[in-house]
């Protein structure tokens, strides 16, 4: 590890137990080499371990966690923090995969979730106090593109894809292509998601947004929002229960007159700009 | 790539302006009610048309957020329409638009007839080229929420590992480091069903999984069977071994049709034969009336003795044999001619009588369990399949060049006077010391006339000839057991050749390398290797079966004799009746080209 931590001076880490104990520090700065990928296997086959997390930021880099076994919280949020680019992928899960707490904002920019959860009547994110947001970063070099982030979850067992201990979005998704199949709501727990700029697909079993806005669903579900705003349902997959979705049949999902002329922005490609 | 998207404004319009510090109220300037969420424009054209005649000027403000007052910037006032470049103010999420006459008297919003503005924008929902609405910030998702290498932590399946039960990476004894690949790439395992097991029962596991003591399979060019001999078990397992029981050995299905329990010093065993299943069919017999085939493609071929033999459906079952139902290709189209089929079986009207389709066609067989085909090159069998070297793959080499059946002059007759040669002058003057001439009877039983006679006699001469006018050349060969040698643990299917694959033989001590292709091969299906292969230099040679065995005669014997003598007497009895040159214009040119002058003139009337 190299670096004081600095915003000027980050911490460059690449090894595992380097960026655990980097992540750590408070009101840190820390860059990841790029193009590194800890492989938990080889690590932590038995189990990930918790890493605390009390740095500002985290920079990726692309970095990659790969085939985590998730047997206690993965990620857990104490300060306010920026992850970019940071990449989770094929984790098994039994505990949280993000958790945050002391009202701290966990944002994550460009960055990655997939895998299977496991856990019972759990949630895939938690909230103790405080805000996990996915969103997009800001572009590297110009013109750089998919610049959101990334979710794809099984959820199994009864385990929603958000708990929180208070009410609230605990859980909000910006510029986020979310593939998630589960109980979407879980049981045990309180949940609060808010999209926005989002497409959801997936199976969702109930879904209830905090609120919602200027998303495509095209997922199988019950959907409810008190604050739903230009949001497109494709209605012969999902229902709406309570919220002013918009249900359009996928005829009209494709159909960018139809879509402009219910307000939903759409955009038209300009040529030569 | 940039985005415009376009906003109608007019209905937002209402009285007031819009300050650092929020809205205030004034009877000069109309606003946009709330805000509009754009996500970062580098640009905007804002047209804003009014009912009056006076000019109008319009007024931008960006925010980066729904919430606090004081804008990112205030761009104002400028005449109607107007582009805005943003480019230099980062963070715009949120627009609003003011309005007011260029001459700054009052208006309403009833003076604006409407408002557009029109931004663009890096990132937006759109339509994408595959007509889809996607939005241009979102990355792909994945195939699959989890892609290998998996966490070991995690349950999982596969075929080759743990014998396709569920395995876990951290369990002892379950990763396949204990698995035998080898054996499993094979399917080592030989199951027993039972008699009444339906075509489509033969997935599961049958009666028993069988413990033999030996099991050899042999497929060749004439037979396809394996021998299993197997102990008198405490678990009954023998007593599954009945004749016409079935056998599953490498994923064929085997009849068997000799059992022979023994009990002698040598212990408690179990010996039994089975052929393939390929065998059932010939018991399908194209019975009387059913068996004039009247020419067509191979594939209508194929359905005739199909259906000819009876080889269909019966969905009642009552009072008839149950039999398996077998499909077959051909990729032969030259249309095939008149052939008599009676009393033939349809196993022998593929490859058994001497105008069956193998003969007919020079194709080679393929066998799959209910399967069978009839093609040029034999179906699934690979070319290059092998490169074996002896002292390395090979223990033993046994290579035969024959030349006792070798023709350099072949003459062919038929039994209605027709006849056809061929021949070759060899290259090299020593490649054969002196010529060899033979010449070949074949006796058909019925009389095309003399052109389709002709047709048939040429046909059977060039595969014959094909057959003798090359040395036959063979090379047996006995396999080493790779599967053994840890040097080649991680190649799976190295020695897995099957009967008609071609590959090449190297051999530096019988300054041999040549390409073969596999006639014949044994194996032990026990410990799942080859124990022998033959194989031939030419199809010709060595695939096809032994070739119109029930048609070539040497034209000696008394059956010749006999033929000969009445092919002679209806040559005579026609001669007889060309008395005259009108007689002659009864018969076509080649129904008389066998006759001279001289034998004409013996009965005819000169006078004529």
């Amino acid at each position: 590890m190299t670096g004081t931590g600095t915003q000027a001076d980050p911490y460059i880490v690449d090894t595992w137990p380097d960026c655990v104990a980097a992540v750590g520090t408070t009101g840190a700065y820390v860059e990841v080499v790029p193009e590194t990928v800890w492989d938990m296997n080889e690590i932590a086959p038995l189990g990930a371990g918790t890493v605390s997390i009390n740095c500002a930021a985290i920079n990726g880099n692309g970095a990659v966690i790969k085939a985590a076994n998730i047997t206690s919280d993965l990620l857990q949020f104490y300060k306010n923090c920026t992850v970019k680019r940071l990449n989770i992928l094929d984790f098994d899960g039994k505990a949280y995969v993000m958790r945050v707490s002391g009202g701290a904002t966990a944002t994550l920019k460009k960055c990655s979730v997939t895998g299977i959860f496991n856990a019972v009547n759990s949630s895939v994110f938690y909230s103790d106090s405080g805000q996990i947001v996915f969103t997009a970063d800001e572009p590297e070099y110009p013109g750089e593109k998919e610049l959101g982030s990334m979710i794809d979850i099984i959820s199994n067992n009864g385990s929603g894809i958000c708990g929180a201990y208070y009410a609230g979005t605990a859980l909000a998704l910006r510029y986020t292509n979310l593939h998630y199949v589960g109980d979407f709501n879980g049981s045990a727990y309180r949940h609060g998601v808010s999209v926005s700029d989002s497409l959801i697909t997936g199976e969702l079993n109930n879904a209830e947004f905090v609120s919602i806005q200027r998303t495509e669903i095209d997922a199988s579900g019950t959907l409810s929002s008190s604050s739903a705003v230009q949001t497109l349902v494709n209605s012969s997959r999902a229902t709406i229960a309570s919220g002013n979705f918009t249900a359009v049949t996928p005829e009209q999902m494709t159909d960018s007159a139809y879509l402009q002329s219910i307000g939903f922005p759409i955009g038209v490609v300009v040529n030569g700009v | 790539m940039a985005y415009s998207i376009t906003y109608d404004l007019t209905p937002l319009i209402e009285q007031g302006g819009i300050s650092s510090r929020g809205d205030f109220n004034t009877e000069t300037v109309v606003r946009t009610r709330g805000r509009i969420a754009i996500a970062l424009p580098t640009s905007a054209t804002i047209t804003a048309i009014s009912n009056t005649s006076k000019p109008l000027q319009v007024d931008f403000l960006g925010y980066a957020d729904s919430s606090t007052n004081a804008p990112i910037c205030d761009l104002y006032w400028y005449d109607s329409p107007y582009t805005f470049d943003l480019s230099q103010y980062s963070g715009i999420r949120y627009v609003r638009v003011a309005i007011r006459n260029s001459d700054s008297t009052n208006i309403s919003p009833a003076d604006v007839a409407s408002v557009t503005l029109e931004a663009i924008v890096e990132d937006a929902w759109y339509i994408n080229e595959y007509g889809e609405l996607t939005h241009s910030a979102l990355p792909e998702l994945p195939e699959s929420p989890m892609m290998p290498p998996f966490p070991y932590c995690t349950w999982r399946i596969d075929p080759q590992i743990n014998n396709g039960y569920p395995f876990h990476e951290l369990l002892p004894g379950m990763a396949g480091i204990s698995i035998d690949l080898w054996a499993l790439e094979r399917e080592n395992v030989i199951r027993s069903y039972d008699i009444s097991t339906p075509q489509t029962g033969f997935d599961g596991n049958g009666l028993a999984l069988l413990d033999p003591v030996s099991c050899i399979e042999h497929h060749g060019e004439d037979r396809w069977d394996v021998e299993l001999t197997h102990p008198l078990d405490d678990w009954d397992k023998w007593k599954t071994l009945l004749v016409e029981n079935c056998l599953k050995v490498d994923g064929q299905i085997f009849r068997i049709d000799i059992q022979r329990p023994e009990l002698s010093e040598s212990g408690e065993l179990i010996y039994v034969h089975a052929r393939h299943i390929s065998g059932d069919i010939a018991g399908n017999l194209i019975a009387e009336g059913h068996g004039q085939w009247t020419g067509g493609t191979p594939t209508e071929y194929l359905e005739y003795i199909k259906v000819a033999s009876g080889q269909y459906n019966d969905d009642t079952g009552e009072g008839y044999y149950p039999q398996y139902i077998f499909d077959s290709y051909t990729d032969y189209t030259d249309p095939i001619g008149e052939i008599d089929l009676t009393n033939t079986s349809y196993w022998a009207a593929v490859v058994g009588i001497d105008n069956c389709l193998v003969n007919v066609t020079g194709g080679e067989l393929f066998r799959d369990n209910f399967y069978f085909s009839v093609c040029r090159r034999m179906q699934y069998a690979k070319d290059g399949a092998f490169y074996l070297r002896y002292t390395l793959d090979m223990t033993e080499i046994q290579y035969e060049v024959d030349y006792t059946e070798l023709v350099t002059w072949l003459r062919v007759e038929d039994n209605f006077g027709c006849y056809s040669i061929s021949s070759y002058t060899p290259s090299s003057r020593w490649a054969v010391h002196h010529a060899r001439r033979k010449c070949i009877m074949m006796t058909y039983a019925d009389d095309l006339g003399w052109e389709a006679n002709m047709e048939r006699l040429n046909r059977d001469k060039e595969a014959l000839w094909a057959q003798v006018s090359v040395p036959k050349v063979t090379v047996t060969v006995r396999i080493a057991a790779l599967s053994n040698d840890p040097k080649y643990k991680d190649f799976k299917g190295l020695q897995d050749y099957r009967y008609g694959d071609r590959g090449t033989i190297y051999c530096p001590e019988l300054d041999l390398e040549t390409e073969l292709q596999i006639t014949s091969v044994d194996y032990d299906r026990v410990t799942g290797e080859i124990l022998s292969m033959t194989l031939g230099s030419t199809k010709s040679s060595l695939i096809r079966p032994a070739f119109l065995g029930s048609t070539i005669s040497s034209g000696r014997t008394q059956e010749d004799k006999q033929a000969q003598a009445t092919a002679a007497a209806i040559r005579d009895m026609r001669l007889r009746t060309i008395r005259s040159w009108y007689d002659a214009s009864a018969y076509t040119w080649g129904e008389l080209r066998q006759y001279t002058w001289e034998e004409v003139a013996k009965y005819g009337n000169n006078n004529t």
